[in-house]
């Protein structure tokens, strides 16, 4: 698992496994996001990963197509356990060539977190929940503050948080849903990257060299931006900081483009290795963590939200006096799973690669969204 | 160097496992248990080194002619990643910006020198202290010095701009952009390896027979011609070896940049080096075959400059006879 912050609640789910099933003992080792992905290759290549291991939407076609991680649908078959419960998106998530790889336990959300106290100081009133694009990008630029280095957002480089959501929104498509064309083409696609270009050139956030340079939940928590867009995961860490301690983190849903305010469905996946010692017993562990009473656990310990609706109370009660995350359980409805390809890694830096100029305002929108379908057009015929 | 052995002394070039008088046979295996005994001893060693550096080294030059698969799996196909490579605007890019740094490098020699002649006046008090400071960076791990210089650096809110802002002056975000990214990494690369030099030349000057400089300071040199004409000459031979390993070291600098610059930064392309952009290949992009040829290539390059400084040194370099 590459969370440190979730560690002791996996623990806790673990400590509950073993108590129901005694003859089995779990061991945990996290590795920092930065170097999960790396480290995990080099396991992979070398056969030596952990049994059970955390996934993600992108990386997955590539791990099951490349036969390291096994499909648990006859295992699950076999024990009958019912994951009618789970969201459809996520499975599908998890899905390959008709087999699926886990039960999803867990799903994020993104939606835009606030500082209250800003909004207060210039006395504005909180986001509304239809509030638009003109709306947001007006109040970004009522909130920044130059000489208190204050800015009214963050425009950040991020796919996942920012501009996957800012494209569906405007009606455009990063990928197609079969994963084969590239969508920058498309005078929609790249409406949703102008909603951040404009952010941008109005100086209602920082410029992207000053976010390479310092982190944006760091600058968040520091009181240093109004708004935000970031996951549902962020709760636990938001909560625990002094600005959440404060009372002053509020939540609401991203403001809608032409096409609505859709948002990332996203969720992480415990996968079983193919070359795992005991496949069995590291099923049973990936049925435990899909099952209610480890959602149960998951919800009331706050990580994040579980596949189980019922448990969404759970989570919202539990952070219900730091901030309110029912926009997170609202945008999972109609949530669009994670876009991605066979070898969605390569094209993802592409994105980076060619937007970084668009960012920096050095090229314009349509200059770099060219440039970007043409690069991730030939990987993704390469694929 | 020359040997004469009388013949008294023929009895001492026999191993002395064998007493003189032994008959030749007994001699023949005692020899040979000696030669046993030997290999022995450096077995561990040449086991741990071939399957750790022999085995990697001739490994990765097999891979760098082939295609190779996300996990496992390689297709031969001869010189296609080298004519990729030839190909690649980064790769070039990459190789710009470690000549680069390695000329930021080379350009810390002339200052360890200076350093060192001023540390080893006579009278000096509180050499070790000296000594000490300056030695210090070089066994700091690299990733601690990366993450305080990348403090330091911070745009908004480093010290460096801090200070600069105290003069009146805005400093730029130096990690971030394009024009300053790599110059920034290599006066930390310097800093951090001054303290190496440094150690290195004062032996080197330690060396330098004192009846030399005192003979020159009685020919009327002032101190200017005495450590031009007389000490830089007699100091070549650490130059031209420290010269060599600085440029072989930035040549393969690395570990400043994944630190302090990373993936993710827009100024990496301006600030990455060939073993950054051999790692970013093999291991962010998968492309293994392809990360095999880049490095395959900076060995070449590496092996080059090092053969042709070697030829240069007749030119340049004085060893005491």
């Amino acid at each position: 698992m590459w969370d440190e912050a979730q560690r002791p609640i996996y623990e806790k789910m673990f400590d509950a496994f073993e108590d129901a099933n005694p003859e089995y003992s779990v061991q945990v080792q996290v590795t920092p996001w930065d170097n999960y992905w790396t480290k995990l290759q080099t396991a992979a290549s070398g056969g030596s990963t952990a049994d059970v291991f955390w996934m993600n939407g992108a990386n997955f076609p590539l791990y099951a197509s490349s036969g390291i991680i096994s499909p648990i649908s006859d295992r699950q078959a076999e024990s009958g356990f019912d994951d009618s419960a789970l969201p459809e998106g996520l499975k599908e998530l998890y899905t390959w060539e008709g087999e699926l790889y886990t039960l999803p336990n867990n799903f994020d959300t993104v939606a835009v977190w606030y500082n209250e106290a800003l909004f207060d100081s210039a006395g504005l009133p909180y986001p509304e929940e239809d509030w638009t694009w003109a709306d947001y990008q007006a109040i970004a630029t009522e909130l920044t503050d130059a000489s208190a280095g204050v800015w009214g957002t963050a425009a950040q480089l991020s796919e996942h948080t920012a501009f996957y959501n800012t494209i569906y929104q405007a009606g455009g498509y990063p990928i197609s849903d079969d994963g084969r064309t590239a969508g920058y083409d498309d005078p929609k696609t790249q409406q949703g990257l102008q909603f951040w270009v404009d952010l941008l050139s109005a100086g209602s956030s920082p410029s992207l060299a000053q976010m390479a340079d310092t982190d944006i939940g760091e600058l968040f928590l520091s009181g240093k931006i109004a708004m935000v867009y970031n996951g549902s995961w962020n709760a636990l860490t938001f909560s625990d900081s002094e600005l959440g301690k404060a009372g002053s983190i509020g939540v609401a849903p991203m403001p809608a483009g032409p096409e609505g305010n859709a948002s990332i469905i996203h969720g992480i996946g415990n996968v079983l290795s193919a070359k795992a010692k005991n496949p069995d017993a590291a099923y049973k562990l990936i049925e435990y963590l899909g099952s209610e009473d480890a959602a149960r656990i998951y919800t009331e310990n706050g990580v994040g939200f579980a596949g189980y609706s019922s448990t969404d109370k759970a989570i919202i009660d539990r952070y219900a006096d730091v901030f309110d995350l029912t926009p997170f359980a609202d945008a999972a409805v109609d949530g669009i799973p994670f876009p991605r390809s066979k070898n969605s890694q390569a094209w993802m830096d592409l994105q980076v690669e060619y937007l970084t100029p668009v960012w920096a305002l050095k090229e314009s929108v349509g200059e770099g969204s060219v440039r970007l379908q043409t690069a991730m057009q030939e990987e993704l015929d390469s694929e | 160097m020359t040997t004469v052995t009388r013949s008294a002394d023929r009895g001492a070039s026999v191993p002395r496992s064998a007493p003189i008088g032994t008959p030749s046979r007994s001699r023949e295996t005692a020899r040979r248990r000696e030669a046993i005994t030997g290999l022995a001893f450096i077995l561990p060693l040449f086991l741990g080194t071939t399957v750790l550096y022999f085995y990697p080294i001739l490994r990765t030059m097999y891979l760098s002619f082939t295609e190779t698969g996300f996990f496992v799996g390689e297709t031969w196909t001869g010189l296609s990643q080298y004519q990729k490579l030839l190909a690649d605007p980064d790769f070039w890019g990459a190789l710009g910006n470690s000549l680069v740094y390695s000329i930021v490098a080379v350009m810390g020699i002339p200052l360890a020198i200076v350093l060192a002649t001023l540390l080893n006046m006579k009278g000096l008090r509180f050499k070790s202290g000296y000594r000490l400071l300056y030695f210090l960076p070089v066994v700091t791990m690299p990733v601690a010095i990366g993450m305080m210089w990348t403090l330091l650096y911070n745009g908004d809110f480093g010290l460096i701009n801090r200070v600069l802002g105290f003069f009146g002056m805005q400093g730029p975000s130096w990690l971030t952009s394009s024009a300053t990214a790599l110059l920034a990494v290599a006066v930390v690369g310097v800093w951090s390896t001054l303290g190496q030099n440094l150690v290195i030349f004062l032996a080197g000057l330690q060396d330098i027979p004192a009846e030399l400089v005192e003979a020159a300071s009685l020919d009327g040199a002032g101190p200017v011609r005495r450590f031009w004409n007389v000490t830089l000459p007699l100091l070549s031979p650490t130059t031209f070896f420290v010269t060599v390993i600085t440029l072989i070291n930035a040549f393969q600098a690395f570990d400043l940049i994944y630190v302090m610059i990373g993936p993710t930064n827009p100024a990496i392309k301006s600030a990455q080096t060939v073993v950054y952009y051999f790692y970013s290949e093999g291991f962010y992009a998968h492309d293994r075959g392809y990360a095999a040829a880049i490095i395959c290539a900076l060995f070449v390059i590496v092996l080059g400059l090092t053969i042709i400084q070697f030829r240069l040194q007749r030119k340049w370099v004085h060893y005491a006879s």
